[in-house]
């Protein structure tokens, strides 16, 4: 079951923005969000979530530590429960696909795989030494120490985020 | 990098040319300014960049 379909994963419709993932997408979308959302439910209201892939998602709203856990102790909660629910969301919206595996999805639907797809990128990324503007600071030392499989998923996601955003931008 | 510009502009209703050139900034110079305003407002926005996974910070002039 080949991981990438190479057709266009979205594309607009009547309705909304409709998705046809292949079979091996859909299942590793679902599985990295459920797998997201346990995680995500293991944070803390408002201590500070440390310097792990789960923290890129967290970050400090200050320089300053101090206003940083003020602030923190006012919003973790929300962020966490919004990424926790956009989650859930993207798998919801692939379960019991008919057998075209063609869903359309409503704008909260969309916002909801482009939170949870931004995040899932971000936490594998993080993982896999990209920086921020998406080169890969580990490319040439220690390519023999990243597994494979975790690049092409973050490729994917890449790939599906990037085909996401230019239906919403057409 | 485009998922950026496209957050840019859904939050702030900036337009493209707006929100790409502020996407650029951040990609070359490391950051930028794209909101400002009281301490209040600008802790709400750092909450909803956040939410869309965009590491903003909030500094005080």
């Amino acid at each position: 079951m080949p991981l990438w379909s190479f057709a266009q994963p979205f594309r607009r419709s009547v309705a909304g923005v409709e998705a046809r993932l292949s079979a091996g997408e859909v299942q590793l979308v679902v599985h990295l969000c459920r797998d997201l959302a346990d995680r995500l439910a293991e944070v803390d209201d408002r201590a500070p979530v440390g310097a792990g892939p789960l923290g890129r998602l967290f970050p400090d709203g200050y320089g300053d530590p101090e206003r940083s856990d003020e602030l923190r102790s006012l919003i973790q909660d929300d962020l966490r429960d919004g990424k926790i629910a956009a989650a859930r969301s993207v798998v919801d919206s692939l379960s019991d696909l008919p057998p075209s595996r063609r869903v359309t999805l409503s704008d909260e639907q969309v916002e909801h795989w482009l939170t949870s797809l931004n995040d899932l990128r971000l936490v594998i990324g993080t993982q896999l030494g990209v920086t921020e503007d998406g080169e890969d600071d580990h490319a040439d030392d220690d390519e023999d120490e990243v597994p494979a499989t975790a690049r092409d998923v973050y490729q994917v996601l890449s790939w599906l985020q990037s085909a996401l955003i230019d239906v919403l931008l057409d | 990098m485009t998922y950026v510009t496209y957050v840019l502009q859904k939050l702030f209703g900036y337009s493209k040319e707006k929100a790409t050139k502020l996407m650029l900034d951040v990609h070359q110079k490391g950051k930028a300014v794209v909101s400002s305003g009281s301490r209040e407002q600008m802790e709400l926005d750092v909450a909803r960049l956040h939410a869309y996974g965009l590491w903003a910070t909030l500094q005080q002039d």
